[in-house]
C-alpha cells in the first residue's frame, strides 16, 4: 500500500510539470506544442493521426517518411516554411526512444502490488 | 470467461453508440470509418473484441497474447492489417462477385463468379497461420516506419476455399509463369481511384502449394468484411500481404510482380545483414519469403501473480513459416536454463501447433517465463532482437511473460 501511495506520488509529481505545459489535443491526440496545427492539417488527410503519434522517429527518418508519401501515396509537397515546422514538431515530441537491443517488458504486461489475479 | 462476455458487451455498445449512418444489417458486420463517427467514444472496431487498435484509419488493429489462447482463432481475435479502405459491405453481392484469372503467362484468361468457384472446384478445410511481416516492428531500434505491432499480428484461422493452383491450371500455366499476384477491391488511402494501396503475390511454386488457397469462409462463416470478404487468398506462413484480400483478379505473371508493396523497401530486408541504422538502397533490398520459427504465451496472461510452491501451467502456440516447429522449451531464469515443453502436431501443414509445461518457481520475487522454438532445420527464437532491418520486419525474438511468485 505504501509502494503503491509512493509510485501514485512519484508518477503525479514527475508528469505534473508535463501536463502544465503541454496537453494533449483530444480529437487527434496529438501534443499541443508549437507547429501541432500543422501537422494537424498536413498529416490527416489519408491516415489517421493514430498513426503518427504512434510512431517514433529521427528528423531524418521522419524527412524520409515525408518523401516516401509525397513520392508514393499522394503527398502534397509542402512549402520550406511548412515543412520545417512540421519536422520540428515531429523530431521534437515524437523521437526515438533510448538506445537498447531490448526493452524490458512495458510497464501494461508487469505485474501490479495489489494484483489479485492467479494463474488458475 | 466472464471478461470475454463483458467485452463483447462494451464493443457493442461502443459500435452501436458511434454508429447512426451505419445499418446493422449483415452477418458480416459493418464498417464505420472514424472520420464519420464524430466520435466521443473511444474507436471501436465491429466483430472485434479486445483488439489494440494501432490506427483507425486504415484500421489495424492487434490481439493481446493472451487472447490468442483458442487452438482455432476466432474471427472476434483475429489481428486487422488494413493498407487501405475495405470496399463497402453494401456493394457487395456474394455470389456475384467475379474473379478474374489473367496476366502475361495466363494461357486462357477466365473469369469466375463465386458460385462458380464454389461448384467447379474441389473445396479444402484447412487450419493456416497467417502473420503479418511487421508483426513485433515496435521492438526495433532505431524505430521502423510502420504500424507499430507487438507481438499480436498472429492468428490461425480455419479457412474454406479452393486450391489456388487448381484454379490456375484451370486457366493454363505458361513455361515462363514467374509470379502469382492479386488485385483488390480496397481503394487507396488518397481516394485516387487509379491507385490500388497494395497489390503483392509469390513465386508460382508457393501458388501450387496444395495449402495456397482462394477461400470465401473463415471457421466455418463467410469471410468477416474486415478479413476479406466476399473472396481472398492464403498463402499462410508468408507475410500475410501475400494473402490478398477482397480480391478480384489474379495474375499469372512473367517476372517478379511488380505492384504496390512489392518494390522498393516494402515487405523487403537487405540482402546482405546490415547494422542497426544503415540507410539501404532499394536494389540491395530482397523479398521476404518465408517467415522466421516463432511462438508465443498465450496462458497465463503476463503480469500474473502465482502462489510460491505451486506448479504453473503454461502454454501456448509455435509456428515457422513454411516449415515445421520441432521443439519447444521454456526459461523461468532469464535464459539460464531452459525445460523442453510438449508440443503438438500441426492440423495440417502450415497450422500453428499448441505447446504446454507446467514449471516450479524455486523463489518468491519477480520472474519472467520466456519461449523460444525450434523448426526443423534447427534454428531457433533469438533471446534479443534479430537483425535489425530498416522497415523492422521478421522480429521473431523470444516472447516473455512477467510473473510475481509470492510466499
Amino acid at each position: 500500500m505504501i509502494l503503491r501511495l509512493l509510485i501514485l506520488l512519484l508518477l503525479a509529481t514527475a508528469g505534473w510539470p508535463a501536463f502544465a505545459q503541454q496537453s494533449i489535443d483530444e480529437q487527434t491526440g496529438l501534443v499541443k506544442d508549437a507547429g501541432w496545427e500543422l501537422v494537424r492539417a498536413h498529416c490527416g488527410g489519408c491516415h489517421s493521426h493514430k498513426i503518427v503519434t504512434n510512431q517514433k522517429a529521427d528528423r531524418q527518418t521522419w524527412l524520409d517518411i515525408i518523401r516516401w508519401m509525397q513520392a508514393t501515396q499522394n503527398l502534397w509537397q509542402f512549402d520550406p516554411t511548412t515543412e520545417a515546422g512540421i519536422l520540428d514538431y515531429l523530431a521534437k515530441n515524437y523521437p526515438p526512444l533510448p538506445n537498447r537491443r531490448r526493452a524490458p517488458i512495458p510497464p501494461s504486461l508487469m505485474p501490479t502490488p495489489d494484483e489479485s489475479a492467479t494463474s488458475q | 470467461m466472464k471478461s470475454k462476455f463483458e467485452m463483447h458487451d462494451l464493443s457493442r455498445r461502443g459500435f452501436i453508440r458511434n454508429s447512426g449512418l451505419v445499418a446493422l444489417s449483415t452477418a458480416v458486420g459493418s464498417l464505420l470509418p472514424d472520420a464519420l463517427a464524430g466520435a466521443q467514444t473511444p474507436f471501436q472496431i465491429p466483430g472485434k473484441s479486445g483488439l489494440v487498435v494501432l490506427n483507425d484509419r486504415p484500421i489495424n488493429a492487434e490481439t493481446p497474447a493472451h487472447l490468442l489462447d483458442d487452438a482455432v482463432t476466432p474471427a472476434d481475435r483475429l489481428f486487422v492489417r488494413n493498407n487501405g479502405i475495405p470496399p463497402a459491405i453494401e456493394g457487395i453481392d456474394a455470389n456475384q462477385w467475379t474473379l478474374q484469372i489473367e496476366g502475361e503467362s495466363c494461357i486462357e484468361p477466365k473469369s469466375f463468379t463465386l458460385a462458380e468457384l464454389k461448384s467447379n472446384f474441389e473445396h479444402q478445410t484447412l487450419q493456416l497461420q497467417i502473420e503479418c511481416g511487421g508483426n513485433g516492428r515496435s521492438e526495433y531500434y532505431p524505430p521502423a516506419k510502420g504500424n507499430q505491432w507487438s507481438t499480436g499480428a498472429i492468428g490461425c484461422p480455419e479457412w474454406t476455399g479452393v486450391r489456388l493452383g487448381d484454379v490456375l491450371q484451370d486457366c493454363g500455366i505458361g513455361d515462363d509463369a514467374v509470379y502469382v499476384a492479386y488485385e483488390g477491391a480496397d481503394r487507396h488511402l488518397s481516394g485516387d481511384p487509379s491507385k490500388l494501396p497494395i497489390s503483392r503475390g509469390v513465386p508460382v511454386a508457393k501458388a501450387l502449394e496444395k495449402e495456397s488457397l482462394i477461400v470465401w469462409a473463415m471457421n466455418g462463416e463467410p469471410l468477416p468484411l474486415l478479413h476479406g470478404f466476399p473472396l481472398r487468398m492464403v498463402c499462410a506462413g508468408w507475410p500475410a500481404s501475400v494473402s490478398g484480400k477482397w480480391i478480384n483478379k489474379v495474375l499469372i505473371r512473367n517476372r517478379v510482380h511488380d505492384g504496390p508493396k512489392m518494390t522498393g523497401q516494402s515487405y523487403r530486408t537487405p540482402c546482405k545483414p546490415v547494422a542497426p541504422g544503415t540507410a539501404v538502397a532499394d536494389e540491395d533490398m530482397c523479398i521476404i519469403e518465408s517467415m522466421p520459427v516463432k511462438s508465443l504465451i498465450t496462458f497465463p496472461k503476463s503480469g500474473v501473480s502465482h502462489t510460491l510452491g505451486e506448479p504453473m501451467a503454461i502454454r501456448g502456440h509455435a509456428w515457422a513459416g513454411d516449415l515445421r516447429v520441432r521443439r519447444m522449451y521454456v526459461s523461468t531464469n532469464f535464459g539460464a536454463t531452459w525445460q523442453r515443453a510438449s508440443l503438438e502436431r500441426p492440423v495440417n501443414r502450415l497450422a500453428w501447433q499448441h505447446w504446454s509445461v507446467v514449471v516450479d518457481f524455486p523463489a518468491a520475487g519477480y520472474h519472467e517465463v520466456w519461449a523460444r522454438a525450434e523448426d526443423e532445420n534447427k534454428d531457433s527464437q533469438p533471446v534479443v532482437l534479430p537483425g535489425w532491418n530498416p522497415r523492422g520486419y521478421l522480429n521473431n525474438a523470444c516472447h516473455r511473460i512477467a510473473v510475481e511468485v509470492r510466499a
